[in-house]
């Protein structure tokens, strides 16, 4: 054939379509992913009974908002339980529990305070309760009860990592064939009882040590799971369900375990007071065993997975079974644009205000179109182009956090369906669901996708740029070579980083050339690569004097361009090496963690040599070792650099090679058809990584011990609550000014190292943003003024703290 | 256009071993010259007691990787010199006559009638089959009979397969003798493809590789056939360059005289093969590999079998380790014959490393201690990778995961049999059961489901203790473990085995071929 389905073909038959079409034609068709009769009585119910909550609860126009969300929310989470309810095909039930917990968890992000909590948790045990009597016990209407139980936990939103994970345990459990209901009932019925008398006790401890406990208690859920399926005859030999969906439960509990500290305390005291026997300690114990169970039951599962591969590859007297059949296209179209939308309403829903780097993009957005540009050469080290975008969105859309938001959550959004073409060019249509569905709700794309920056924008350019490289080596059509140089130049407008996987992209085709080199498409190709490379000249030139512009300016105040000059969050960035490297590693599936979760997560490296043993044997295939150098190059010579250039190590950094995160979930996806090669196991074993980015990603959203998070919106708006006229404000470090100027232009502000404010009668309010590149020079200035202001006869009247932000309020002189 | 990939691994069956699938030498080479420098890296920074933390553990932790890389550095010294064999050259002369032996002891006759008939289709020299009975049963009898073949069977059974085989050799007078295990059905050009080799008159025996048809329906089948390809292929190929291939048992074709001039086989060992083929290098005869698949045979079906099948080849060859040091052989062909001995200690250091993190677990003693992860990643990580990629690299593929944790899952076998060694208790030649058994087989894994349990157990104590990052990284090390002895155990969990029905089938087929 001329042209091949797929770069590698695993045997002659597997990129045909007839199979498939053979099998539709007999197969009856699939549920349609939409509410069935019935469903309405528990809508509008819902939907009414959540919009009285919050017109009660809150104001009226935050109430409004919160509860046209919510039933957005509630309609999702309907259709995706009536879609596993009713479903026949695992693959689409799966999909719709994703979809329910992902709707649920993104409620959550409607405005904020008890509101969201109630909503999203009214949103989380509906679905739970919806899915179990609709499917089992067959009542309809059940929102009384939901709100008795909603009630229970209210205040309490920390609560939602646990109960996802339960909710997700139940949705999978349900979702796929072979796995009793009974199982179904203890999964849920364990874990719910244990959060309800956890809450009932009445002691609300701190949200991280509510994580604790309550996963714990999702995690003797699945215990329960699994005591239930082993008793349940002929259910485990014909369903690895519970124990691979374990795998999930046990990346909860290792994020749960992750608050030594808060274990102790927790389990000590109640030691103290009424001994051993206490809910806290049997939990502590249930969580420990759990996860122990569940490691043996990973160790089932994987060994399940690795009999079944290697007795078929081994096949001499049958041909070798092909992977799975490839779901049809049109089916596939239809999940990637339901995963798109999910991937946008999850990357919707956001509480974060916008951080230092965004409103220093918005600041300069919001000058004249050249003007801006050249402020951005003069005072800036990036390109130009997303301040283009913003700038545009700006003067099209507004300027409220939405707003600005919106190019990179369209962008994020977008991210999914290429992704799927890249693991439909490289391997097949499954691979590139199964990644689809990775990009849908891994953390560190669902971040970026969220701010106003220019990360989200990198990802696509590169994802349309590798998608272009697979068509040019599959096809060598013209037009592949027109979108793949087109989009490794804007890329380079976008990122100067992005130039490393153009870099990439050319040893690629320059390996390619030299593969092909007896072929009779080797001249095409290599004249392609030349023409190809000639345009990137071209189209880039503009861009060199800009860059060299700033680089001399950079160079003359000292920072070049091997430090990104001001940077946030420096001192969470690991320092270049090992530790670093599997920190990015880390970053790129599951997203930005506390501190605590990244170091036990980083310490489970040995899983590493196990995924390095279990690829033993596998087949070498040309689109692993393309992917693998698309997203090796930019990821190793960026730590080259970093460890090269000591002293910058903020630049060991996953956004600036965040180009290879779609190509490092395509790989993910591969490794998963690699090694699991049943269709079966392969569902369970995607369903389970996007259960654990999941739980991933809602910490990551709601753990103000991300470090990444930066409360600076809090910060002003309790200044906001609390100035008076006339009061002031003064910050360090200076760049602060930009947020500042954009969440409260009116009080009167002015940075530190402009000096202290005299005596006055009226109060000073004093921000030290933490986390920043100088934040020793600004507490410094903060602690001076400090004292100047006690000198002054002032004392400290209130002092608040926020992730990554202190306010002092100073009262006026005595 | 396309890019379709090269797929290496297991070779075809009527696939030649050394023509496919022989990576080029380069990559190996270089793959093993990386190796080598980040052992040396590993090394330079494992050997230093300020690493130490429990001064026993740390010395047995030093011991295991020392007897790891003794066990790389000879497999690296073998597959560097991996390279294609020429055919054989053509035999010249009259045709040859040749006996081929085929012994038998109480294994089904549906089982021994492929190979007799594949025998008896045998071209390129005048050959005589024989079907040498211990079992001294009727049916093969009539068997031999009815495909008109010898039919030899002893009064005594003395010295198990060896002795029957001398036995045999007292009865016969071809001038070559060729072995097949009563299960390994011969391709008609068997003896077109090694007889050419006997025009050196110093060749005492040419070994062809063992190849089981039987991997596609038996999870243990199949990856005790990827440890065989591994060992079929690219150790075979580079111990033949060196001149140190040793005689394996079946599908071999003997030189007579060279047979004679030590006595036939020996009959005091277990790996009868394994022995001979050091006296005949001692006396200076020379053997060659001849890496085509020509026999096609059933490799053990179940836990039980390819226990009892590494018992016997772990026994037998650690049995001769002393005899091999005794030797007067070359040192080249000295060190291959250790190698191939001790590798049947290696389930000494697999205990060890799943130990560890039980120990770290549960009792807080761990071998190394003040050292961070980076520290201990950045020269452990890169040894371990190397090790992995030149094994993947020098084998083409052939070795999977699934023979890795298959050999790990029975590291028992390794230790009871230096044990049986030590205190000489002289195990019995137990033929390989040519039949799978139904249902799980517990017995043979109890040791492996012992140590699942503590491993597990170990996870719990652990992460109910101290739940710090230290712990998480021997939860992961003890995951790693209990991933890798499930895997290997699981087809004796769930019963995984071969329809005799089936197998039947398999042998048909081959004699159909």
């Amino acid at each position: 054939m001329s042209t091949i389905e797929r770069i590698d073909e695993r045997s002659p038959s597997a990129g045909t379509a007839s199979p498939t079409r053979t099998s539709s034609a007999v197969r009856p068709a699939p549920p349609a992913l939409q509410p069935t009769r019935g469903v309405a009585w528990t809508v509008v119910p819902a939907v009414v009974f959540t919009a009285t909550i919050t017109i009660l609860m809150t104001d009226l126009g935050r109430a409004l908002s919160t509860a046209v969300a919510t039933a957005g929310f509630v309609a999702l989470v309907t259709m995706s339980s009536t879609t596993v309810r009713s479903s026949t095909r695992p693959t689409r039930a799966a999909i719709g529990a994703a979809a329910g917990i992902i709707a649920s968890v993104g409620a959550a992000g409607v405005g904020a305070g008890s509101t969201s909590a109630v909503a999203a948790q009214f949103a989380l045990v509906w679905f739970v309760t919806m899915l179990v009597t609709g499917r089992f016990l067959r009542f309809r209407s059940d929102a009384p009860t939901d709100f008795e139980a909603s009630r229970s936990f209210q205040y309490d939103r920390l609560l939602l990592p646990g109960a996802a994970t339960v909710g997700l345990s139940c949705a999978l459990a349900s979702a796929f064939d072979g796995f009793d209901r009974s199982a179904t009932i203890i999964a849920f019925a364990v874990p719910l009882a244990l959060c309800i008398f956890r809450a009932s006790t009445g002691d609300l401890p701190s949200r991280s040590s509510q994580l604790v406990p309550t996963t714990r208690a999702a995690l003797a859920g699945f215990a329960g799971v699994i005591g239930a399926a082993l008793t349940l005859p002929g259910q485990v030999p014909s369903s690895a369900l519970p124990v691979l969906a374990g795998i999930a439960i046990a990346i909860a509990a290792l994020i749960a375990l992750s608050t030594p500290e808060q274990i102790v305390g927790h389990v000590l005291r109640p030691v103290h007071s009424t001994g051993w026997l206490t809910p806290a300690a049997l939990l502590l114990v249930i969580g420990a065993g759990g996860t122990g169970v569940t490691f043996l039951a990973l160790a089932i599962a994987v060994a399940a997975a690795v009999a079944s591969r290697s007795r078929r590859s081994a096949s001499l007297h049958t041909p070798t079974p092909s992977a799975p059949p490839d779901p049809s296209p049109s089916s596939s179209r239809r999940i990637v644009a339901g995963l798109t939308l999910i991937g946008f309403a999850v990357r919707t829903f956001t509480h974060r205000g916008l951080w230092l780097d965004e409103t220093t993009s918005v600041f300069q957005a919001k000058k004249p179109l050249v003007d801006m540009v050249q402020f951005i050469g003069e005072t800036d080290n990036h390109p130009p182009l997303h301040h283009i975008v913003l700038w545009a969105d700006i003067r099209l859309v507004g300027d409220s956090e939405f707003a600005l938001r919106l190019p990179m959550m369209l962008m994020g959004a977008a991210l999914i369906p290429m992704v799927y073409l890249i693991g439909r060019e490289f391997f097949d249509r499954r691979i590139g669901l199964y990644a689809a569905a990775f990009a849908t709700v891994a953390p560190v794309a669902v971040w970026y996708g969220q701010e106003a920056r220019m990360y989200s924008q990198f990802m696509l350019l590169a994802a349309i740029s590798t998608y272009g490289l697979a068509r040019i080596l599959k096809s060598g059509q013209r037009r592949y070579w027109v979108i793949f140089t087109l989009a490794n130049v804007a890329l380079v407008y976008t990122q100067y980083f992005g130039v490393l996987h153009v870099v990439a992209t050319v040893v690629v085709l320059a390996i390619e050339v030299y593969r092909r080199r007896h072929t009779p498409g080797m001249h095409a190709l290599l004249r392609g690569e030349m023409g190809s490379i000639v345009a990137h000249a071209v189209l880039l030139a503009p861009l060199v004097p800009f860059a060299l512009a700033q680089a001399m300016r950079n160079q003359d105040e000292g920072f070049g361009f091997s430090t990104t000059g001001i940077t946030a969050g420096s001192d969470v960035v690991p320092p270049p090496g090992l530790d670093g490297f599997l920190t990015n590693l880390q970053w790129i599936f599951l997203g930005y963690q506390p501190d605590d979760v990244s170091i036990r997560l980083v310490a489970l490296w040995p899983i590493g040599l196990l995924v390095l043993l279990l690829l033993l044997g596998t087949p070498r295939r040309t689109s692993n070792r393309i992917l693998l150098t698309l997203a090796g190059i930019p990821m190793l010579a960026v730590f080259g650099a970093s460890f090269i250039a000591a002293q910058s190590r903020s630049l060991a950094e996953v956004r600036y090679f965040a180009g290879a995160v779609p190509i490092f979930l395509v790989l993910l996806a591969a490794g998963v058809g690699t090694v699991a090669r049943s269709r079966r196991l392969q569902r369970v074993a995607v369903g389970s990584i996007v259960a654990v980015m999941s739980g991933a990603l809602v910490v990551q959203q709601f753990d103000t011990d991300n470090p990444r998070l930066y409360q600076y919106e809090e910060a002003v708006e309790q200044i906001r609550d609390d100035a008076r006229p006339g009061d002031s404000v003064v910050f360090a470090p200076q760049y602060f000014n930009y947020t500042l100027d954009y969440y409260e232009p009116t009080i009167p502000s002015a940075p530190l190292e402009d000096g202290v404010p005299t005596a006055g009668a009226n109060s000073v309010f004093i921000i030290e943003a933490d986390s920043f590149a100088d934040s020793d020079d600004a507490r410094n200035l903060v602690d001076a003024a400090l004292t100047e202001f006690v000198d002054q006869g002032r004392s400290v009247d209130a002092r608040y703290t926020f992730a990554q932000v202190t306010v002092w309020k100073i009262g006026p002189a005595a | 256009m396309t890019l379709i990939d090269t797929h290496r691994g297991a070779p075809a069956e009527t696939g030649v071993w050394d023509a496919g699938d022989v990576p080029a030498r380069w990559p190996v080479r270089l793959a093993v010259a990386l190796n080598v420098a980040l052992t040396v890296w590993y090394f330079s920074w494992l050997i230093d007691l300020d690493h130490a933390n429990n001064l026993w553990l740390y010395g047995a932790l030093l011991v295991a990787e020392c007897f790891n890389v003794m066990q790389g550095a000879m497999f690296w010294w073998t597959v560097t010199n991996d390279r294609r064999h020429e055919r054989a050259p053509a035999w010249t002369g009259p045709l040859p006559v040749v006996d081929v032996f085929i012994p038998v002891y109480n294994e089904p006759v549906d089982i021994v009638e492929p190979t007799i008939i594949a025998a008896t289709r045998l071209q390129g020299a005048h050959v005589t089959v024989h079907l040498l009975d211990d079992g001294k049963s009727d049916d093969m009898a009539r068997l031999a009979r009815r495909h008109d073949v010898g039919y030899i069977r002893r009064s005594v059974n003395k010295g198990a397969k060896a002795g029957n085989i001398n036995n045999a050799l007292g009865e016969t007078s071809g001038d070559f003798v060729v072995v097949f295990d009563c299960d390994h059905v011969p391709k008609s050009h068997f003896l077109d493809a090694t007889m050419g080799y006997f025009g050196n008159d110093d060749v005492a025996f040419v070994q062809t590789p063992q190849y089981y048809a039987n991997q596609s329906d038996s999870t243990i089948a199949a990856a005790s056939a990827a440890q065989q390809e591994l060992f079929f292929g690219v150790i075979s190929r580079g111990k033949a360059t060196r001149g140190a291939m040793f005689c394996c048992g079946t599908n071999v074709v003997f030189r007579r005289s060279a047979l004679e001039s030590v006595g036939g086989f020996p009959e005091d060992s277990l790996t009868e093969d394994f022995a001979l083929s050091v006296e005949l290098h001692e006396r200076g005869w020379e053997s060659r590999y001849v890496a085509e698949v020509l026999a096609v045979g059933l490799g053990p079906e179940d836990m039980s079998s390819y226990v009892s099948q590494q018992m016997r080849w772990a026994q037998g060859c650690l049995g001769g380790i002393p005899r091999v040091l005794r030797s007067k052989l070359p040192l080249r062909q000295r060190l291959q014959y250790l190698s191939s001995g001790t590798y049947f200690l290696s389930g000494w250091t697999v205990m060890l490393y799943m130990s560890l993190p039980i120990m770290r677990l549960v009792f807080g003693v761990q071998p190394i201690g003040d050292v961070g992860t980076d520290e201990f990643l950045l020269h452990f990580g890169p040894y371990f990778v190397a090790s992995l990629a030149t094994v993947a690299i020098a084998s083409g593929g052939a070795f999977t995961f699934s023979a890795f944790a298959l050999n790990s899952a029975t590291f028992w076998v390794h230790i009871r049999s230096l044990g049986r060694v030590v205190f000489r208790r002289r195990g019995s030649f137990v033929v390989t059961p040519k039949h799978g058994a139904a249902g799980r087989q517990l017995r043979p894994i109890r040791v492996t489901i012992a140590f699942a349990i503590a491993l597990t157990v170990a996870i719990v104590v652990g992460l109910a203790r101290d739940p710090s990052p230290s712990t998480f990284n021997n939860v992961a090390y003890a995951g790693l473990h209990l991933v890798v002895l499930a895997c290997g155990a699981w087809p004796a969990l769930v019963g995984d085995s071969l329809r005799p029905a089936q197998l039947s089938s398999v042998n048909s087929a081959e004699v159909a071929a």
